[in-house]
Formats: structure tokens, C-alpha cells, sequence
């Protein structure tokens, strides 16, 4: 996996599915068989990953739809891709 | 799994029954040893022993094998076939077989644990030069028109008697429904997704890609699977469309909205299916391009049987890896007779206790006596 940065491009994982419940979401490995469950934000963080895989547009969506430093509105976007990387949710690569 | 009735469907079956009973009439010998993986009712080791089997191994880890059981005594064949009540994959046989038969498709090849357990015998209890019934199971893809079809997920929600029912709507529209089509309902020519060599075959899961191209002008509503299966070299059946005779159809998976589709437009699919748990997930993607042209993407869904059926958050919060349970009313009185299942005390011993502790939960001693009798059914030795 590369090192996390916003430069990256980051994808969801072909073999996860997941739906949405009232603004939250679950999610599926379907590899290991292994539920995951996101808040309202993160899902929001993953339905915009469905539609740019650019973290930097991705960042730019959630400040304007977020009042949020852009700082903390990195920091936590990181810690979110970084972990669902770390779990094989979503698949990085360098642009 | 399956009542009688569908038992009795299966060997009424015009189209597979006979195939898998002139497969075995060839390929069991004088002398030869078998294995009938999911024998339900028997009546694959009664043929194999028709046909000269010297010994059958009858793996059945449902209660049908009672049935069984009987019915091979009733034939006198009692002698020739071992019952054994267990999944097969927890199996040891003490000697390898010639031939290892078994009927454990649903209307598709991916049924429960099934090609993993196809999988596992062969491994461990084929002989060298020993036969897999069946074969090999090639898996089909094609994209239909069907409004009868499509109609089973929509209308109801879309007509809705005033109301707006999109939260029902979605999840009927990522459900797989069981159909029996025609072959004028294909829009194009149907494509080769997967191919399931019996000999080769490994793990559960599967993915297909395929890329059609429209033939005629027509409305698509989604995608059609199905399968040909062959027993052996000459022997096989097939539930492709047109062709229903068979107890089992085709699997239907809709398309999030209908399109129009123009000769010459490319649709490209991509199926997957994923053993999670002891139950298949499917996942159909799907890209319409009018006439090919990247720039003209006239329809794009991803869709997915997980999305089918209602799921409850408070429910799945409970099975979340860092969520901290704590025991209910219902699990302590299991937990109870659990305890109390020492290998010493009775059901009706431990259901006396049961109603002691338990006062007000069990009125009469009939409830607590079905309690502890489920539990025990479910894990006592």
C-alpha cells in the first residue's frame, strides 16, 4: 500500500458492498465475510470515494459541506481512509 | 432444508432425475465403492447399489436421512449402504471410492457449502481415476426483456395505493427471484460466465465478467443466470431458458430501472458471488453503452443481494468486533440449561430446574420441557 497522503487516489474495494441504514451505512468484506459499520460522515466519505477517487476533491467536497477547519477536516479524513486501507476496504494508489 | 415435497419434486424431476440416473447406470461398476454426498431420501445409493455398488457412503446431515435409512432397508439394500447423519466435510471414510455423486446445486451451482464440500471430497475420499458426478457446470450469462419479471420487484412499490415506497422499492430490486423464461426474452446472444470443473474446483466463490452486444431493439430489465451441467461425457441437462420442463428455472437479478436498449448498444456485467456464512452474496454491476461508445454510458448500477432484505442497525451494532455484549433474560435461561447439561441430569431434570429458577418465564412444565429440548437437540451429544 503507499504511503497515505492526500495526493492519493483512493477507490472502494470491488469486494466490498454496502447500504446505507437512515444515513448511516454497513459494509461487507466479502472476502473475509466481516461487517463494518460508518457514521453519518464516514458514509458520506464513502459515498463521495464512489464518485472521486481523489482525496483532494473529496476534502474540498466535505469543507464546503462541513463547517470544519480544513486541517481537521484532513487529519480526520486521513484516519478514516487510512484505517479502511489498513482493512482492505479501499485500494490506494499514487496519482 | 427441503420437506418431502420437495424432495419428491427432485426425483420427479423430468430432466435432471433421468440424467442422473443413466449417469450412474454407466458409471458405477460391478464392485465399484460410491459416495452420495447430501443423499436426502437415498435414492442415489439405492441406484448405485442397483447398479452393482459394493459398498455406498450416504452423507446426509439432515433428519431426511431417517428417511433414507428406511427406505434402504425396505429395499434391502440396508447392508450395502452406510448412513452417515453429518456434513461431509466432517467425514472420515475408511476407504477411498470410485465414484462420488451428488445433487447439491439450487437453481444455480452456488448453493450454500456446497462447492466447497464438492471440493473437500474429492480431495480427500476420490480413488485415483475416480469419477465426479457431475463433471463439470458451465454457468450462463444473458440480458433479458421481461416485464412479467421485472414487475415481481417494482410495481408494488411503484404504484404504492398513493405513497411514496422507495425504501421498499430498493431492496426488492436488489433481490434475485427464481423464473422460467423464454429464449425469445434474451436480447442478445448469452455469454459463457464461469465454468465449474468438479475436478478442478477449489474454493466457493466465482466471478464472471461478460460483454454483450444488443441484437434487437428491446427494453432490458436484467440480467438472466443459469447453468448446463454435465453428469459425465455424455450425459447432461441444462435449465437454459426456453427449455423449463426441469423442477428448477433460471435466477433473474434486476436492473435498478429498465432501459432501452437499441441493436447495437454494449452492455457489460460483472457477476460475482461470495460464500459468507453458509449463504451466497451476489453482486451485479452493470454498464449500457449506447453503440459501444464510452461517451454515451446510458445506464450504470451496482447492485447487490445484500441490499434485499431489511437489516436492523441495533442488531448488527451487537455484532460489531468492539461492541461489549452483556447476556439477556433469554440467554441466561440458556446459558442455565446449558450449565445444567452435565451429562448426568435428564431434559426433564434440567426443565424442573429450569421452572424452579426461572418462575415466572415458564407457566407450565410443557414450555420449559420444550426449551431444554431445543437446546439439547441443538448441542448435546
Amino acid at each position: 500500500m503507499s504511503k497515505l497522503s492526500l495526493s492519493l487516489q483512493v477507490k472502494p474495494s470491488e469486494d466490498v458492498v454496502w447500504r446505507n441504514l437512515q444515513g448511516e451505512s454497513v459494509l461487507l468484506d466479502l472476502k473475509s465475510g466481516v461487517y463494518f459499520g460508518l457514521d453519518a460522515v464516514g458514509t458520506r466519505i464513502w459515498t463521495l470515494l464512489q464518485d472521486h477517487s481523489d482525496l483532494q476533491a473529496v476534502l474540498q467536497e466535505l469543507l464546503c459541506e462541513y463547517e470544519v477547519s480544513e486541517e481537521t477536516c484532513a487529519h480526520d479524513l486521513m484516519n478514516l481512509v487510512s484505517a479502511m486501507a489498513e482493512k482492505g476496504l479501499v485500494q490506494t494508489e499514487s496519482q | 432444508m427441503y420437506d418431502i415435497l420437495a424432495y419428491g419434486r427432485m426425483i420427479k424431476d423430468p430432466v435432471r432425475f433421468p440424467a442422473y440416473m443413466e449417469a450412474l447406470r454407466r458409471t458405477v461398476k460391478p464392485g465399484s465403492v460410491v459416495l452420495d454426498m447430501g443423499t436426502g431420501p437415498g435414492i442415489m445409493a439405492l441406484l448405485a447399489c442397483r447398479f452393482g455398488a459394493r459398498k455406498v457412503y450416504a452423507i446426509e446431515s439432515e433428519p431426511i436421512i431417517q428417511v433414507a435409512r428406511e427406505v434402504a432397508a425396505g429395499n434391502g439394500f440396508a447392508g450395502r449402504i452406510e448412513f452417515i447423519e453429518e456434513l461431509s466435510t466432517k467425514v472420515s471414510l475408511p476407504e477411498r471410492v470410485d465414484v462420488i455423486v451428488s445433487d447439491l446445486n439450487g437453481t444455480l451451482p452456488w448453493f450454500q457449502e456446497h462447492l466447497r464440500a464438492a471440493a473437500d471430497a474429492r480431495q480427500r475420499f476420490l480413488a485415483p481415476g475416480g469419477v465426479m458426478i457431475p463433471k463439470k457446470e458451465t454457468v450462463w450469462l444473458g440480458v433479458v426483456e421481461s416485464p412479467p419479471a421485472y414487475a415481481e420487484h417494482a410495481r408494488a412499490w411503484e404504484t404504492g395505493h398513493g405513497f411514496e415506497m422507495h425504501a421498499a422499492r430498493d431492496l426488492a430490486i436488489n433481490t434475485r427471484q427464481s423464473v422460467r423464461l423464454r429464449s425469445e426474452d434474451l436480447l442478445a446472444a448469452p455469454q459463457c460466465g464461469v465454468v465449474l470443473d468438479f475436478m478442478q474446483v477449489e474454493g466457493p466463490d466465482s466471478r464472471a465478467d461478460a460483454t454483450f452486444v444488443i441484437a434487437r431493439p428491446g427494453v432490458g430489465h436484467g440480467l438472466l443466470v443459469w447453468f448446463d451441467c454435465v453428469l459425465t461425457d455424455e450425459i447432461f441437462f441444462s435449465n437454459t431458458p426456453g427449455y423449463n420442463r426441469s423442477a428448477y428455472g433460471q435466477i433473474f437479478f434486476p436492473w435498478t430501472r429498465p432501459v432501452n436498449l437499441q441493436a447495437g448498444d454494449v452492455v457489460r456485467l460483472k457477476l460475482r458471488c461470495n460464500l459468507v456464512a453458509d449463504d451466497y452474496v451476489y453482486r451485479w454491476t452493470t454498464e449500457v453503452l449506447g453503440k459501444g461508445e464510452k461517451a454515451d454510458v446510458k445506464a450504470s448500477f451496482d447492485q447487490s443481494d445484500f441490499r434485499s432484505f431489511p437489516i436492523s442497525p441495533a442488531s448488527l451494532r451487537k455484532g460489531g468486533e468492539a461492541y461489549v455484549p452483556r447476556c439477556n433474560g433469554e440467554g441466561s435461561i440458556d446459558r442455565f440449561i446449558l450449565t445444567a447439561m452435565d451429562g448426568k441430569a435428564s431434559v426433564g431434570d434440567i426443565a424442573a430446574c429450569l421452572s424452579e429458577r426461572f418462575p415466572g418465564r415458564f407457566k407450565e412444565r410443557s414450555e420449559a420441557l420444550d426449551r431444554v429440548a431445543r437446546v439439547s437437540r441443538a448441542y448435546s451429544e
